[in-house]
C-alpha cells in the first residue's frame, strides 16, 4: 500500500512546471463556458478572457486556447496554416500542444480528431467525429463598415445589415465584383452575418450543412464563436450578381498534379511560378495514390 | 520534458465537456457522461456537468427541496448561489422544471451570451415521455428525443422563450442513467399530439 512519502515522491516525478494541455482548469472552464453559449448561438461572438500564451496575440492564440480547452490525452491533432502541416507556426502549435497533452500528432486528414487551422479548411471532408478550429484575426465582419463595436453589436442584436449590403453593392459599382476575396461574409443560420476568418472562397461552401463542428477563435479580440453541424451557412450574394469561387482553369499542382484543390503560387528562383495544393495533407494523398473519398 | 498529468477532477471535467460541446453541437442526440460519484445519488450526472463548468466566477440556482446539489456545488466548485433570476446556471428536477426554464436569466439581443444555462435532472432520455422533434442547426433533418419526468409545459415554456432568437435559454438535460442530451436555444421543438396524455403520465412521477 502507497504511504504518503512515495505518492509526494510520484507527484514530483510528475511536475513539469505546465498543467495538463498548457492553461489552468479555470481558465479552461471559462473558455468551455464561452464555447457551449457560442454553438447555443451560431455565428453570434461571444466575449471570452482571452489569456497570455507562450506565442504572441495575432499568431492563433485563440485557436490555441480553443484547443487546449478541449484536448484530451487520447486526441489526434493536426495543425495548419495555410492548408500546410510543415509550416514553421503550424509545427511550433503542434507541438506545444502535444507536448503539453500526450496527445498523437498527425498529418492526414482523416486521422485527426481535432484540426486547428489558419485560413484554410482541408480539402478532405470532415466527418461527424472531427472538430475544426480557425484561428481568427477579425472576428467583426462589420468592422470595415462600422468602427465602432457598441454600434456593431446594435447592428447584429437588430439584424440591421443595411450597412454591409450597401458595401457589397458600392463594390461591385466600382470593381464589377466583390473585393473580399479571403473571409467572404456570410449569413449564419439566417440570424447572423459572420466573418469566416480569412479562409479562401473556395472553402466557404464547406460550412454550409457540414457534418462536422466548426469553431472560431480570436485571442487578440477575445472572441469565440461557432457553426454547428447542418447549419444554414450562405456566403453574401445578390440574386443578380451570385457569389463565385476562385477558379484554377488549366492549371494543376506541379507536386501531385490535382486539378481539384486550392491552388497557391510558389516563386521560383527564375521568377516564374507554378502552383501547387495548398493543403499538404491532400496533396500528399494525391501523390501516393490514396483516393481521397469524401468530398466536400 | 514529461508529459504532464491531467488530476483525476480534471480527467473528469475535460470527458464530461466533450460530452457537452458533442450534446450542443447536436441537440436531441444522447451522449454519455463519465461515471459520477455514486453518493450523489439522481443528482450524480448533473454534478457533473456543473462541476466541468462552475468556479468562483459564476454563480447558480438549484430548484429542489434536497439539500443534497447546493451544498456539493458550494463545497465542489467554489461558485455563489444566486437567486433564478439572476444565477448563471439553474438545476431542477421535475416539476421545478417549468420555473427553472420560464424564470432563468434573459440575455437580451445585444448580449444574448448572457442567459442562463438550465441543467435539468429527467427519468430517462430515450425511453418513455414527452416525445420532441427537433430542427435546426446541429440537425441533419429532424431530430426525435423522449424526455421522462418533465412536464410537457417545461417545453412549451422553451419554445415560447426561443422564439425571439437570439433570447432564449439553453437546456441540457441528464438522465438518471448518466445520459446527456441539450436544447440549445436555436433548436426548434414541436411536441407530439399526445404530449396531453404523455405530461399526466409524467404528473405523477414529478418530485413532491
Amino acid at each position: 500500500m502507497a504511504n504518503v512519502s512515495t505518492l509526494l515522491a510520484d507527484r514530483r516525478a510528475e511536475f513539469t512546471g505546465y498543467s495538463f494541455a498548457f492553461l489552468d482548469d479555470m481558465a479552461k472552464r471559462e473558455i468551455r463556458r464561452s464555447i457551449l453559449k457560442a454553438i447555443a448561438i451560431p455565428g453570434h461572438q461571444v466575449p471570452f478572457g482571452s489569456r497570455e500564451m507562450p506565442i504572441a496575440r495575432g499568431w492563433g492564440t485563440g485557436g490555441l486556447q480553443i484547443t487546449l480547452a478541449l484536448v484530451g490525452p487520447t486526441d489526434a491533432i493536426k495543425v495548419i496554416d495555410q492548408g500546410d502541416d510543415a509550416s514553421v507556426n503550424a509545427a511550433n502549435l503542434r507541438r506545444l500542444i502535444a507536448k503539453t497533452t500526450g496527445a498523437t500528432e498527425v498529418y492526414a486528414t482523416h486521422e485527426a480528431t481535432l484540426i486547428q487551422t489558419r485560413h484554410r479548411i482541408p480539402e478532405e471532408r470532415l466527418g461527424a467525429g472531427q472538430i475544426l478550429i480557425l484561428q481568427v484575426p477579425v472576428p467583426e465582419p462589420l468592422r470595415f463598415v462600422e468602427r465602432s463595436v457598441a454600434a456593431a453589436r446594435a447592428m447584429h442584436a437588430e439584424r440591421d445589415y443595411a450597412q454591409m449590403w450597401l458595401a457589397l453593392y458600392e463594390d461591385i459599382v466600382r470593381r464589377g465584383e466583390v473585393s473580399a476575396g479571403a473571409g467572404y461574409p456570410v449569413m449564419v443560420n439566417h440570424r447572423f452575418i459572420m466573418a469566416p476568418s480569412p479562409i479562401p472562397r473556395w472553402d466557404i461552401p464547406k460550412l454550409h450543412h457540414a457534418q462536422s463542428l466548426f469553431l472560431f477563435g480570436a485571442g487578440r479580440e477575445k472572441r469565440i464563436y461557432a457553426v454547428p453541424p447542418f447549419t444554414d451557412v450562405r456566403p453574401l450574394e445578390f440574386e443578380d450578381f451570385p457569389f463565385d469561387t476562385e477558379h484554377f482553369d488549366g492549371k494543376s499542382c506541379i507536386r501531385c498534379g490535382a486539378t481539384d484543390s486550392y491552388l497557391t503560387e510558389s516563386p521560383r528562383e527564375d521568377g516564374s511560378k507554378v502552383a501547387v495544393c495548398s493543403d499538404s495533407s491532400y496533396c500528399d494523398d494525391t501523390l501516393s495514390g490514396r483516393k481521397v473519398v469524401n468530398r466536400w | 520534458m514529461t508529459i504532464p498529468t491531467m488530476s483525476v477532477p480534471a480527467q473528469q471535467e475535460q470527458a464530461t465537456f466533450r460530452a457537452l460541446l458533442n450534446a450542443m453541437a447536436r441537440p436531441g442526440t444522447v451522449y454519455h457522461l463519465p461515471t459520477p460519484r455514486p453518493d450523489d445519488g439522481i443528482w450524480g450526472g448533473a454534478l457533473l456537468v456543473l462541476q466541468a463548468l462552475l468556479d468562483h466566477e459564476v454563480t447558480f440556482h438549484v430548484l429542489s427541496d434536497q439539500a443534497l446539489p447546493h451544498d456539493q456545488l458550494l463545497r465542489r466548485t467554489g461558485a455563489r448561489s444566486a437567486s433564478l433570476g439572476r444565477a448563471d446556471f439553474v438545476l431542477a428536477r421535475g416539476g421545478g422544471a417549468v420555473a427553472a426554464v420560464e424564470e432563468a436569466r434573459e440575455g437580451g439581443f445585444e448580449e444574448p451570451e448572457r442567459s442562463a444555462t438550465v441543467v435539468l435532472v429527467v427519468d430517462s432520455l430515450g425511453g418513455d415521455g414527452v416525445a420532441l422533434t427537433l430542427s435546426g442547426p446541429g440537425i441533419e433533418a429532424t431530430s426525435m428525443l423522449s424526455v421522462g419526468g418533465v412536464p410537457a409545459a417545461a417545453f412549451e415554456s422553451l419554445r415560447r422563450r426561443t422564439i425571439t432568437f437570439p433570447e432564449g435559454v439553453d437546456v441540457i438535460l441528464v438522465d438518471t442513467a448518466d445520459h446527456v442530451a441539450a436544447l440549445p436555444r436555436s433548436t426548434r421543438i414541436a411536441m407530439a399530439t399526445d404530449s396531453r396524455t404523455s405530461d399526466q403520465k409524467n404528473q405523477k412521477k414529478v418530485e413532491a
